[in-house]
C-alpha cells in the first residue's frame, strides 16, 4: 500500500532521511518508533507529500506522491501532532469542509452524521471546536482525517497528551479503522500502547530503518522460552542437547531462557521431555514478545 | 460550492454582521448627504469612492492576506496542504471568500457612486466602477501574494512582509492615481493613440489578472504542486513590452527600436530578479538538489527546483547580449537609453555579485534578516567605500569598488568579474561548511 524506496532528505547541513525503503502492506496498523530527532516526523511527512525530499520514491496506492500530490491525497489522511482545527466552526462544519475538501464524493450532511457517530461525536455536532477538550478536540481532527474515507491513515503521536480512558478508545478505534480495512502508519512514544494494535514494527535511527519486523498476525518461527527449576539441575543440559531446534541457552541461578525454533508442538515435545527426564520444572512459558522488547532489541543492535 | 469559499463563508457571513455594516454605511451616506448643499450628489459619490478603497483596499487587502496567515496561526495550514482541493479552488476561495464583507460593503458603495455622481455619462461612471473593481481585485491579491511568501518565513518577517506590502501596494495606487489625474492627454503607446481612462483600465485589469495569476503559481507552490518558473519569465516580458511601447516610435528604425526594448527589457529583467532574490524564500538547499537532479539527469524537477529569480535573470542576460551586440551596429544613437551597450553586461554582473552576496549571508549561521544584511553591505561596498575613497583621492581603490560603468565598460565588466569572483569562492567555501557536509560526505 506504500512504498518507499531510496528516500533522502536533507536539512541545511544534516541529512535528516537517509536512503531509506521500505513497503507496508495493505490492511496493516505499523507502528513506526525510534528515539527523538530519528525523522519520524519528517518520514511521515514526505509520505504525505508535505515535504520535498531531495531524491527517492513514495508511492501510496500505486500513486507517486512528489508528482500526483494532489491525488494521493485523496487516499491520504494525515493528523499531525498538532491537531490544526478551525476553532470558530462547530464539529459538524469543520467535518463537513474535510470532507468537501478532500474530495469525498459523499452527502456532505450525511457523511458528518456518521464519522461523528463513529467517533462517539453524534451530541457534539453543533459545538464549535475550541470549546471542547483536548480529547474530542483529537477525536475532531482524527475525525477530519478520516470523512473522505482514505485508504491510508498517517498519524503522528495521536495518543499525546490523552487521559488513560481516551488512549484505550483510541485503541479501539485504531482497531476498528483496521478492521474496516484502512492501513495505519502511527508513530507515537507510547509503545505498550501500540503494541495494543500494531501488526507491525519500522524502526528508525538516525535517518535510517534499522528494523522492519511483522508483530502479529503470523506465528513467530522461533519463540522465547523461560523457565524456572525447583533447584540447579545440572541434567538440564543433557536435555536441551536432545533438541537441535534448542539455542542460546541463558541460565540465571534456577531460571533458565532459551530460543526454540518451532511451532506449539515443538514446543509441548520440549516440555514432555523435561517432565520425562525428571526434572523439577516449577514454570514453563514462552516470553511474549512486545513491542516495546522488540524495539528494544533493535535499538541495542549494532 | 468551492469548499474554501464556503467556510469562509461560514466564518465570515452573518446576518449581525450585515444587519450591522448596512447601518453604518446608510448612516454615513445619509450625514454626507444632510452636510453636502447640493444634497445627493458628487460629494456622496466621492465619499462612496473614498468608502469604497476603504473597504475593499484597506479592509480588503488585510482580510485577503489573513486568509493565510490565520491557517499559519491556527496551524490548519497541513490540514489544508493536504486536502485534494486544486491550486486554484483554494486561490479563488481564498480571494473572494475571506473578503465577502469587505466587498459586500464595496459594492454598496458603488452603487451608490453610481447613482450619485452627475457630470459623466453611465459608460463613463461604469468605467470608473470597473477600474475600482480591478485595483481592489490587484491589491487584494497582491496581499495573498505577500501572506503566500510569508508562509516560509519567520514569524517576525510575516509581519515584516506584510507592512511592506501593503506601503508597496499603496505607493502603486499612489503612482496609478497621480499618472491617471495628472493629464487628460492620449498616452501613445507604440505610436498607436489611446484614451487615457480606457488605457489605465486596461492596464489595471491586466495587471489585476498577472497578480491573481501570481497568486494562483505561489499556491501551487504551497501546494506542492510542481510549477516551472516560466510564468515569471512571461510576466517580464509582458512589463517589457508595456514599458518598452512608451518611447518606441514606429517610424524610429529597427536598431533603435531593438535598443529601447532592450534596454527596458535589461532593466525590468534585472529589477524584477532582484525583486524574486530577495523577496521570496531561498532554500539553503536549492543548488544542492540542482546538482542532484542534473546528476541524476532529472530535467523535469531541475527545472520545477529552479529559483524564480533564475528565470527573470535569464531573460537580462539575453536583453544585455542584445544591448551589447547593437552597440556595434551601424546606426547608433548617443542617447543612454538607447546606448547600454557593454554597460549591460556589467550591470548584469553586478546583480551576480549582489545575488551572490545575498546566498552567503543566507549560508550564514543565522538566517534572520539576512536581506537587510546584504543591503548594507551592497551599500558600504558600492556607495560608502568608494565615496570615502574618492574623498581621499584613492582613485585606485574607488576604481577597484565602483568603476565607472558607462565610460570604460570594459574596464568595469573586469573588475566586476574579479568582485564576482571573490563572491563565488565566499560563497563555495560557507556552502561546503554550514549547508551540505552530509551531503558531500555522503
Amino acid at each position: 500500500m506504500i512504498n518507499v524506496n531510496g528516500l533522502v532528505f536533507e536539512y541545511p547541513g544534516q541529512r535528516a532521511l537517509d536512503d531509506v525503503a521500505f513497503t507496508i502492506r495493505a490492511n496493516s496498523v505499523t507502528a513506526l518508533v525510534g528515539p527523538n530527532g530519528a525523522g519520524k516526523t519528517t518520514l511521515m511527512r514526505c509520505v504525505c507529500g508535505l515535504e520535498k525530499p531531495l531524491s527517492g520514491a513514495v508511492t501510496v496506492d500505486g500513486i507517486d506522491v512528489i508528482t500526483e500530490p494532489r491525488l494521493s491525497h485523496e487516499r491520504l489522511g494525515y493528523l499531525s501532532d498538532f491537531f490544526g482545527l478551525y476553532d470558530a466552526l462547530s464539529v459538524r462544519r469543520v467535518l463537513m469542509h474535510a470532507a468537501s475538501a478532500n474530495g469525498s464524493r459523499r452527502n456532505l450532511p450525511d457523511a458528518a452524521a456518521t464519522t461523528a457517530a463513529r467517533l462517539g461525536l453524534s451530541d457534539r455536532l453543533e459545538q464549535r471546536v475550541g470549546e471542547l477538550s483536548r480529547g474530542l478536540r483529537q477525536r475532531v481532527a482524527i475525525g477530519q482525517a478520516i470523512i473522505h474515507e482514505p485508504k491510508v491513515l498517517i498519524l503522528d503521536e495521536p495518543a499525546s497528551g490523552l487521559d488513560p480512558e481516551a488512549r484505550h478508545d483510541l485503541a479501539e478505534l485504531f482497531r476498528t479503522l483496521q478492521k474496516d480495512g484502512m492501513t495505519l502508519l502511527v508513530s507515537s512514544h507510547i509503545l505498550a500502547e501500540l503494541g495494543a494494535y500494531a501488526t507491525d514494527m519500522l524502526v528508525i535511527r538516525g535517518g535510517r530503518i534499522i528494523e522492519q519486523r511483522t508483530l502479529k498476525d503470523t506465528a513467530p518461527l522461533t519463540r522465547e522460552i523461560v523457565m524456572e527449576l525447583a533447584d540447579t539441575d545440572g541434567a538440564v543440559n543433557a536435555v536441551f542437547d536432545a533438541f537441535d531446534n534448542v539455542s542460546n541457552i541463558r541460565r540465571d541461578g534456577r531460571r533458565i531462557r532459551c530460543a526454540l525454533n518451532g511451532d506449539d508442538d515443538a514446543q509441548h515435545r520440549l516440555l514432555r521431555a523435561l517432565i520425562e527426564a525428571d526434572i523439577a520444572v516449577v514454570s514453563f512459558a514462552t516470553l511474549e514478545r512486545d513491542l516495546q522488547q522488540s524495539y528494544l532489541e533493535s535499538m541495542q543492535a549494532p | 460550492m468551492n469548499p474554501e469559499l464556503q467556510r469562509n463563508v461560514w466564518l465570515e457571513w452573518s446576518a449581525h454582521r450585515v444587519l450591522l455594516l448596512s447601518v453604518v454605511l446608510a448612516s454615513i451616506f445619509v450625514l454626507v448627504t444632510l452636510f453636502d448643499p447640493n444634497g445627493f450628489g458628487n460629494v456622496v459619490a466621492n465619499a462612496a469612492l473614498s468608502l469604497f478603497v476603504l473597504a475593499t483596499m484597506i479592509w480588503g487587502s488585510h482580510r485577503a492576506g489573513d486568509a493565510m496567515l490565520d491557517e499559519l496561526r491556527e496551524r490548519t495550514w497541513d490540514s489544508q496542504r493536504m486536502s485534494a482541493m486544486s491550486p486554484w479552488s483554494m486561490t479563488w476561495g481564498k480571494l473572494c471568500g475571506a473578503t465577502i464583507m469587505p466587498w459586500f460593503a464595496g459594492s454598496v458603495c458603488l452603487v451608490i457612486y453610481t447613482i450619485a455622481r452627475f457630470g459623466p455619462t453611465l459608460a463613463e461612471r461604469l468605467q470608473v466602477v470597473a477600474s475600482c473593481i480591478a485595483a481592489a481585485i490587484l491589491v487584494q491579491a497582491l496581499s495573498l501574494i505577500g501572506a503566500l511568501v510569508g508562509t516560509r518565513l519567520e514569524k517576525h518577517a510575516r509581519s515584516t512582509l506584510a507592512s511592506w506590502s501593503a506601503v508597496g501596494t499603496f505607493l502603486l495606487l499612489l503612482v496609478y492615481f497621480s499618472v491617471y489625474y495628472r493629464s487628460t492627454d492620449a498616452i501613445v503607446w507604440f505610436g498607436v493613440s489611446c484614451d487615457r481612462l480606457d488605457f489605465l483600465t486596461a492596464s489595471l485589469f491586466a495587471l489585476a489578472g498577472w497578480t491573481v495569476f501570481g497568486a494562483y503559481r505561489m499556491m501551487s507552490s504551497e501546494l506542492a504542486v510542481a510549477t516551472r518558473p516560466w510564468a515569471w519569465s512571461a510576466f517580464v516580458i509582458y512589463l517589457t513590452i508595456y514599458f518598452a511601447g512608451a518611447f518606441i516610435r514606429p517610424e524610429w528604425p529597427l536598431n533603435r527600436s531593438l535598443a529601447v526594448f532592450g534596454a527596458a527589457g535589461l532593466v525590468v529583467a534585472i529589477g524584477a530578479s532582484y525583486l524574486a532574490a530577495f523577496a521570496l524564500f531561498r532554500d539553503p538547499l536549492t543548488f544542492h538538489r540542482l546538482a542532484t537532479y542534473a546528476a541524476a539527469r532529472a530535467w523535469r524537477r531541475f527545472f520545477e527546483e529552479l529559483p524564480v529569480w533564475t528565470a527573470s535573470f535569464a531573460i537580462a542576460v539575453a536583453f544585455s547580449l542584445l544591448c551589447a551586440v547593437l552597440a556595434t551596429a551601424p546606426v547608433y544613437s548617443g542617447e543612454r537609453i538607447e546606448a547600454v551597450g557593454l554597460g549591460g553586461i556589467v550591470i548584469v554582473l553586478y546583480a551576480v555579485r549582489n545575488i551572490g552576496l545575498l546566498y552567503y549571508f543566507t549560508y550564514g549561521e543565522s538566517r534572520r534578516r539576512v536581506e537587510t544584511t546584504t543591503v548594507i553591505c551592497i551599500a558600504i561596498i558600492s556607495w560608502l567605500l568608494p565615496s570615502i575613497a574618492e574623498s581621499a583621492g584613492l582613485t585606485a581603490v574607488h576604481w577597484l569598488l565602483r568603476p565607472p560603468l558607462w565610460d570604460h565598460p570594459v574596464a568595469a565588466g573586469a573588475i566586476i568579474a574579479l568582485h564576482v569572483l571573490v563572491v563565488g569562492v565566499l560563497c563555495w567555501r560557507r556552502y561546503r561548511e554550514r549547508i551540505a557536509p552530509a551531503a558531500i560526505a555522503a
